[in-house]
């Protein structure tokens, strides 16, 4: 398989970008990892592997606590608060970051199409 | 006919050539590899095509493909051996890095082609460091051991005026292949541990050089990038990766001056095995 080898790190300090995902944030949504990647916990941080789109990634812990949170089956809300809780800060902090690490990985395409919790019910 | 016989991580070849000039090629290239085999794994058979100037690479007595010059030569028949190593020997990790080492620790340059890999291994070369292998590293993950394979070392451009190559470099259109046996430093047919790597860049604009200890899901990273066989590895080679990667320490490598940055190569490893010991 030809390779496109570069990397990219996706950290909580980046700045934000135009929201293409803004529906990540409005309460209906399950950010979800995409189910054909490999990623490794390496010492707090994550390696993903993404054969499909030829590139690998590093998350700083901060990234891989959401991106372990990305099960599918948790809303922002509810990712947001155990943000909170984890890191002890404030909301709204938490909810600015939250939201950049979100744009971030989905604009790496390491999310699957964001489900709804109409799709969740049915 | 001469035979060319050689051993790759316990993987016996024969090089059969009728030409000459392909000979000399093929001795500068793996003489030091020369070893008494019994029975070869491969064999290859190199001849001139007639009327042309062109060299024939066959491998078992398969079609043989052409070479229209020297440096295509070499490069087709170290890509075959290359991949059909890799066939045989696919619990290995393969690397593309350039292997050294000082007082029996390992040090493992790893960088895409062009990077300046194999010049900063001409250069620790006169620092005190032996020569291991260039281009191809196999790795046992189960020992972090690395498979010496010293051939020719190729640079792909001039080293400083201060490192100069000797007389018996094969020159061809695009590379210089420094024979092992012409090397400022022994070379080693042992297994080597693997104990520091540094990922290397060059650039040309920086007064000085810069080492920096990078963490290790970097180091894994970069690490699955300059592998030759990942998909030979569980998880597509990223437990590999990662398995090196927390097993030795990691650093970036900015390369400038050739000298400066073999002074700070060589404190590094200094200072890396004073705080093992």
């Amino acid at each position: 398989m030809p390779h496109k080898k570069f990397t990219e790190t996706v950290d909580g300090e980046l700045s934000s970008r135009a929201s293409t995902a803004g529906d990540l944030s409005d309460g209906t949504s399950y950010p979800k990892r995409r189910s054909n990647l490999t990623y490794r916990d390496v010492d707090g941080q994550t390696v993903i592997l993404d054969r499909e789109g030829t590139r690998i990634h590093q998350l700083n812990p901060t990234a891989s606590f959401i991106w372990r949170c990305c099960e599918g089956t948790f809303t922002f809300e509810q990712i947001l608060d155990s943000f909170v809780r984890a890191y002890d800060i404030d909301v709204a902090t938490a909810q600015r970051d939250l939201k950049k690490i979100l744009v971030e990985l989905q604009s790496a395409n390491l999310l699957e199409r964001t489900t709804t919790q109409e799709e969740q019910n049915s | 006919m001469s035979f060319l016989d050689f051993s790759i991580c316990d993987y016996n070849i024969r090089v059969e050539c009728t030409d000459p000039h392909a000979e000399s090629l093929l001795l500068g290239n793996y003489g030091r590899l020369r070893r008494a085999i019994t029975v070869p794994q491969i064999t290859y058979q190199i001849s001139r095509e007639q009327g042309s100037k062109k060299l024939l690479i066959s491998r078992n007595g398969e079609p043989a493909d052409a070479a229209d010059d020297d440096g295509e030569f070499l490069y087709m028949v170290e890509k075959d051996i290359t991949i059909e190593v890799q066939k045989l020997r696919s619990h290995l990790y393969f690397l593309h890095a350039a292997v050294l080492e000082l007082n029996g620790y390992g040090l493992a340059l790893v960088a895409p082609s062009g990077s300046g890999k194999s010049t900063t291994a001409w250069g620790l070369l006169h620092h005190g460091f032996r020569y291991v292998t260039d281009e191809l590293a196999p790795v046992d993950l189960r020992t972090m051991l690395v498979y010496p394979f010293p051939h020719a070392l190729c640079l792909k451009t001039s080293p400083p005026a201060n490192y100069p190559l000797p007389d018996s470099t094969i020159y061809t259109a695009y590379t210089a292949h420094v024979p092992a046996e012409s090397l400022p430093a022994n070379t080693t047919m042992d297994l080597v541990p693997l104990n520091v790597l540094m990922f290397v860049g060059f650039n040309p604009e920086i007064s000085a050089p810069v080492i920096n200890r990078i963490q290790k899901a970097e180091g894994a990273m970069r690490l699955f990038t300059n592998a030759l066989n990942p998909l030979a590895h569980p998880a597509d080679g990223l437990e590999g990766a990662i398995e090196i990667a927390s097993a030795v320490r990691c650093f970036e490598l900015i390369s400038a001056d050739l000298q400066q940055t073999c002074e700070l190569v060589k404190s590094t490893l200094a200072e890396e095995v004073r705080n093992c010991n």
